[in-house]
């Protein structure tokens, strides 16, 4: 085992957290054969995520493309079926959690996600759309009350109550996720995983969105996963923020710990390749470039995952798995160099 | 232009319920009027075909049947306005009361066909593993025989009229249809927003019968369009190889094909009228069908009226 299993590592939390993610492995089986399919491989796109997340708060993850974050969110949802792992959300266990009880879950658990145009049911009114959370899990006694609850939750989300008959096509990117974030929260949920929910906007649109999401995690008390790969984005967000790279995480500290004093290489690398404002400071600054992309998750490198790219690795770094290891109060990082 | 858009619900939601579809169905007829102009003459083919059908007692100046020596290739005059045939019988009375055979065939096989085809399409795309993959090698060795072929030796087995065609139509059709069906079943469920129902709890049910259904019923409806008149023409095969309906009862097709084919440069009114009857139809269906298709899809009725 790499990381630390009984401990969740965000310290300094004395109240028992929201949401507790332990040793979570989601590795998607490579079949080949017609008929008889045999697994020749595995894609190991989550190996051993452990995190928590208290009530209230948010975790950013970030991440390059491929790092396996999305397929985190999905396997907390419970989209995914994880290989192994336990996903804890308020002292209930997820993944053996099936049929009914994992319905009366769902209430409790939503996500935002990334792509707001495909993520609406073109046939459905949004009304329609926002209502039916409420409408599955029988939170509202008929039918004009549910058209009020919908009216408040689009008044929420900043829309017209009046645009609740119109079709998703009638809407722009920004209107579209702030419906999806509506149908999100019609549920009263304590927790919602955010799924790159504004990369797919406009840079004027997000700014927007971003409060918006502010703005119902503390009328809601809400607590968030925000994935994300816009590095500004997760610090204006979250409390703390985890870095994964190849399906581990590479490094998890408190927001400020990690912007200003980043351990891990790939870490510092991510934060140098976020430009500066001022032009003076941008053209002299050093920056960490890294080579190459992303390795496969189905054969990744052994030891270090990132030692294919890191600019400090030494030869022991392609053999020894480096440990998720605190090195200062709630500043955890895996990398042996540090 | 906004209220131009009709088929909304919160147009006729404070109309009492059969009000509400009666609006909804000539708001409907009107937009078709509108921006459809060939659908609506489809639709109108269609409409008059049905009146033909439930009414064709009164409509037919004689009975299909009622022969007479002495008008024999009778041309078209003001006792028979289309022509009488070898036998001295009325076409356009015949024509008439071949309507109902041809309704018959393509409503009662299509429905059928769809009813078989949706069930079957949605449990094995839905569902998909064992089940899938049984049913769906049923199929495929269904469709490794021509129609025809399959319909013909049914035929023999269950006799010829017009009910076992209508069924053995059904069966052809609704499985050959399950195979498109369950491809757009599919294609749907892999959409994200399948994926976001999931998330929200929805049951298999409900998401089979509100997210994944209604994404696949502009399909269904095309079908089902296509394969009116395809039912209606395959009948008329049937009826011309002696399998079909039985005569003296005038199915269009046998007409066309085997009173026709023998007399038809001496009097070519037997070839033109069932003829051109059959054509009307399969136009009308063909044209109606693309209108309600576009009709129901909520992105194109949003920009209808900006064309």
């Amino acid at each position: 085992m790499t990381q630390m299993q009984d401990r969740a590592p965000v310290p300094g939390q004395e109240v028992a957290p929201l949401l507790e993610v332990k040793d979570l492995k989601m590795h998607f089986p490579v079949t080949s054969g017609l008929i008889l399919q045999r697994k020749i491989g595995a894609i190991k796109a989550v190996d051993g995520v452990s995190f928590s997340i208290p009530r209230g708060q948010t975790l950013g993850l970030v991440g390059e493309s491929g790092s396996g974050k999305t397929t985190v969110g999905r396997c907390i949802i419970q989209l995914n079926e994880p290989t192994s792992g336990e996903v804890w959300l308020d002292g209930v266990e997820l993944t053996t959690a099936k049929g009914r009880q994992l319905r009366g879950m769902r209430r409790r658990m939503q996500m935002v996600f990334q792509d707001p145009y495909s993520s609406l049911n073109p046939r459905m009114s949004i009304g329609t759309i926002i209502g039916e959370p409420m409408l599955v899990h029988k939170i509202t006694s008929g039918k004009g009350e549910l058209k009020e609850q919908v009216s408040e939750l689009l008044r929420v989300v900043g829309l017209n109550p009046s645009m609740a008959d119109r079709y998703p096509h009638e809407f722009s990117g920004g209107q579209r996720q702030r419906i999806g974030i509506a149908r999100a929260i019609a549920v009263r949920p304590d927790f919602i995983v955010a799924d790159e929910p504004v990369s797919a906007l406009d840079v004027s649109i997000q700014a927007q969105l971003i409060n918006l999401l502010e703005d119902i995690q503390e009328q809601f008390n809400l607590t968030f996963l925000f994935i994300a790969h816009d590095l500004s984005v997760v610090r204006h967000m979250s409390e703390n923020v985890a870095v994964m790279y190849l399906g581990k995480i590479m490094e998890m500290a408190e927001r400020s710990e990690l912007y200003e004093k980043p351990l891990h290489p790939y870490t510092q690398a991510l934060l140098s390749a976020v430009p500066v404002p001022n032009p003076r400071v941008e053209a002299q600054r050093e920056r960490i470039v890294l080579q190459g992309t992303i390795p496969s998750p189905m054969n990744a490198p052994s030891g270090c995952v990132f030692h294919t790219r890191c600019p400090i690795a030494i030869d022991d770094c392609r053999v020894v798995v480096p440990e998720l290891k605190e090195y200062s109060p709630g500043h955890w990082a895996a990398c042996i160099r540090v | 232009m906004a209220d131009e858009i009709v088929l909304r619900p919160s147009v006729a939601a404070s109309v009492p319920f059969p009000l509400r579809w009666a609006r909804g169905f000539w708001a409907f007829v009107v937009t078709m009027f509108r921006y459809k102009p060939l659908g609506f003459a489809g639709f109108v083919i269609v409409v008059v075909l049905m009146f033909t059908a439930i009414f064709a007692d009164f409509i037919a100046p004689y009975e299909y049947n009622d022969t007479n020596r002495h008008d024999q290739f009778a041309p078209p005059s003001l006792k028979h306005p289309i022509g009488a045939d070898h036998l001295g019988r009325d076409l356009f009375s015949r024509i008439v009361h071949g309507s109902r055979i041809s309704v018959s065939i393509g409503f009662g096989a299509v429905a059928g066909a769809m009813c078989i085809a949706i069930s079957l399409g949605l449990l094995t795309g839905y569902y998909g593993g064992w089940l899938d993959k049984i049913i769906q090698r049923f199929v495929d060795g269904w469709m490794t025989f021509p129609g025809i072929v399959i319909a013909l030796a049914m035929v023999a087995i269950a006799g010829p009229g017009l009910w076992p065609l209508i069924i053995i139509l059904g069966l052809l059709f609704g499985i050959r249809g399950s195979r498109v069906v369950r491809g757009q079943v599919l294609a749907v469920m892999a959409r994200p927003h399948i994926e976001v129902a999931r998330s929200v709890g929805v049951s298999d049910l409900r998401l089979m019968a509100v997210h994944v259904f209604p994404n696949v019923l502009p399909l269904v409806i095309i079908l089902a369009t296509i394969e009116i008149p395809l039912a209606i023409t395959i009948e008329a095969s049937l009826s011309f190889l002696g399998f079909g309906i039985p005569p003296p009862a005038p199915s269009w097709g046998r007409m066309l094909s085997a009173e026709a084919r023998q007399h038809m440069l001496m009097a070519p009114w037997l070839g033109i009228a069932p003829g051109l009857a059959l054509s009307l139809t399969i136009f009308g269906w063909n044209m109606f069908g693309d209108a309600l298709r576009d009709l129901l899809d909520p992105a194109m009725r949003g920009s209808l009226g900006e064309r």
